[in-house]
């Protein structure tokens, strides 16, 4: 029998000795010893493992910076993209939101004719009162043309060129139209001033306004058609030795706000300047 | 004389602006003045007469936008061209406060003339009610966009101005 060689008897000791370790460290019995022997290696590596890191970034972080930079621009420039296309989508929203209504407005009042337009400028005076509209003569507007919304009275055409038109608001110091009090059939006058206020006048002192009275255009002077809102009693001023009494009207249209409106084309202003006998002196 | 060809266009645009836009941002009654404050700015940038001819051309562009009668606006702004002439003569050295008195004096004078043309237009109004509701507002609104406006002419003024000695010379 060939006897063990010592060589191979220290190999079979170191392999069971390693299997040994293996099985005690598996078992956890080593845990403490392997705490202690472990620790510093793994401080050291800790500490290189930083110092490559920072020198890594070093040389790799730049790069990085750069293409962040760049996708963050990319990306604000969708941003800002999108943003636009949500401020055009709210604005043609609103615009539709408009046009409907006055599409309404229209349909509740299937004897005039109308023109839709956008309200696209406005007077420079201060002290006048007159909008710009994008349409004109050649789309058929004429001077004197009454223009409403769907809410109420606007004004009328003032001046027209081929493709624009100039409208005169009810707002305007020049501008008198003819009402009446929904409830009480009166006739009085709604005029204008600087400021954009309007006010209720030429009502006799017998009639008792209130606040809150409702006008309509009367058609009287042949400028406006019947029966198109004005606005209402604010605030009424009654003097005894005045012949009339006055009032302040609301509006029916904010006309700081005024997009778009509607031109009655199919009503004809009648001139009643001959019509009226100057006194001879 | 490009000064005067470069009017047309500049003048077309702020009116255009001054309708679409500054006319509609108002304090109370008032609203800034884009065409006052181009001329009083080119005035003062450009120490010759083409104020004028700026004055003339924003007058007339003012004027058929405009409900107010063609002569008040562009008689206005001549007015107003002639008044920073005056005082950027007198006062050469300080164009600051020459664009700064011009600016005041010339929308004071605007709004004296746009009460005289709505006199004899008819309109009634309370004086001291317009003064608070309209001339007062413009003052402060046109000093707001003062300065904005004479940078962007002055620059402009100084982009035209070294053609026209190459060409007078």
């Amino acid at each position: 029998m060939k006897s063990i060689s010592p060589r191979t008897l220290r190999n079979v000791v170191a392999v069971l000795f390693i299997i040994g370790l293996i099985l005690l460290s598996l078992g956890g019995v080593l845990r403490p010893f392997l705490g202690i022997i472990m620790g510093p290696f793994v401080t050291a590596q800790r500490w290189i493992s930083e110092r490559f890191m920072a020198v890594y970034d070093f040389f790799t972080l730049p790069r990085d910076v750069t293409e962040l930079l760049q996708r963050n621009a990319q990306l604000e420039n969708e941003v800002s993209h999108l943003q636009s296309q949500v401020i055009q989508s709210q604005e043609q929203l609103r615009e539709a939101e408009v046009l409907y209504s006055l599409l309404d407005f229209a349909r509740s009042r299937p004897q005039d004719q109308y023109i839709a337009a956008a309200v696209i400028g406005k007077d420079p005076s201060p002290f006048l009162h007159y909008v710009i509209i994008d349409h004109g003569s050649d789309d058929g507007i004429q001077y004197g043309m009454p223009v409403v919304t769907q809410q109420g009275l606007v004004g009328r055409v003032d001046a027209v060129t081929a493709s624009a038109s100039r409208i005169q608001l009810i707002t305007d110091p020049e501008s008198i139209v003819n009402v009446r009090l929904q409830d009480q059939n009166e006739d009085a006058q709604v005029e204008g001033s600087i400021t954009g206020d309007i006010s209720l006048g030429m009502v006799s002192q017998d009639i008792t306004l209130s606040s809150g009275d409702i006008l309509l255009t009367s058609g009287l002077g042949g400028n406006y058609p019947t029966d198109i809102l004005v606005g209402q009693v604010v605030s009424v001023e009654k003097t005894e030795n005045e012949l009339f009494q006055t009032a302040s009207i609301q509006p029916v249209i904010d006309f700081n706000a005024l997009r778009a409106v509607l031109v009655i084309t199919n009503f004809k202003t009648i001139n009643i300047q001959p019509l009226i006998q100057i006194p001879v002196q | 004389m490009i000064s005067t060809f470069v009017s047309l266009p500049i003048m077309l645009i702020l009116s255009v602006i001054q309708t679409v836009a500054v006319s509609r941002v108002t304090l109370m009654g008032g609203s800034a003045d884009l065409i006052l404050l181009a001329t009083v700015s080119w005035g003062v940038s450009e120490e010759d007469n083409s104020v004028f001819v700026w004055a003339l051309v924003g007058g007339i562009f003012i004027s058929l936008i405009s409900a107010m009668p063609s002569a008040a606006v562009i008689t206005s702004y001549l007015v107003i061209a002639g008044i920073t002439r005056v005082i950027q003569i007198g006062l050469w050295q300080a164009p600051i406060l020459v664009i700064l008195l011009s600016s005041f004096i010339g929308t004071i004078v605007k709004f004296i003339i746009d009460i005289i043309a709505l006199q004899f237009m008819g309109i009634e109004l309370n004086l001291s009610t317009s003064i608070k509701t309209t001339l007062a507002p413009n003052l402060i609104l046109n000093l707001f966009i003062l300065f904005p406006v004479y940078l962007i002419m002055s620059d402009l003024a100084k982009r035209i101005s070294p053609k026209e000695e190459y060409e007078s010379k």
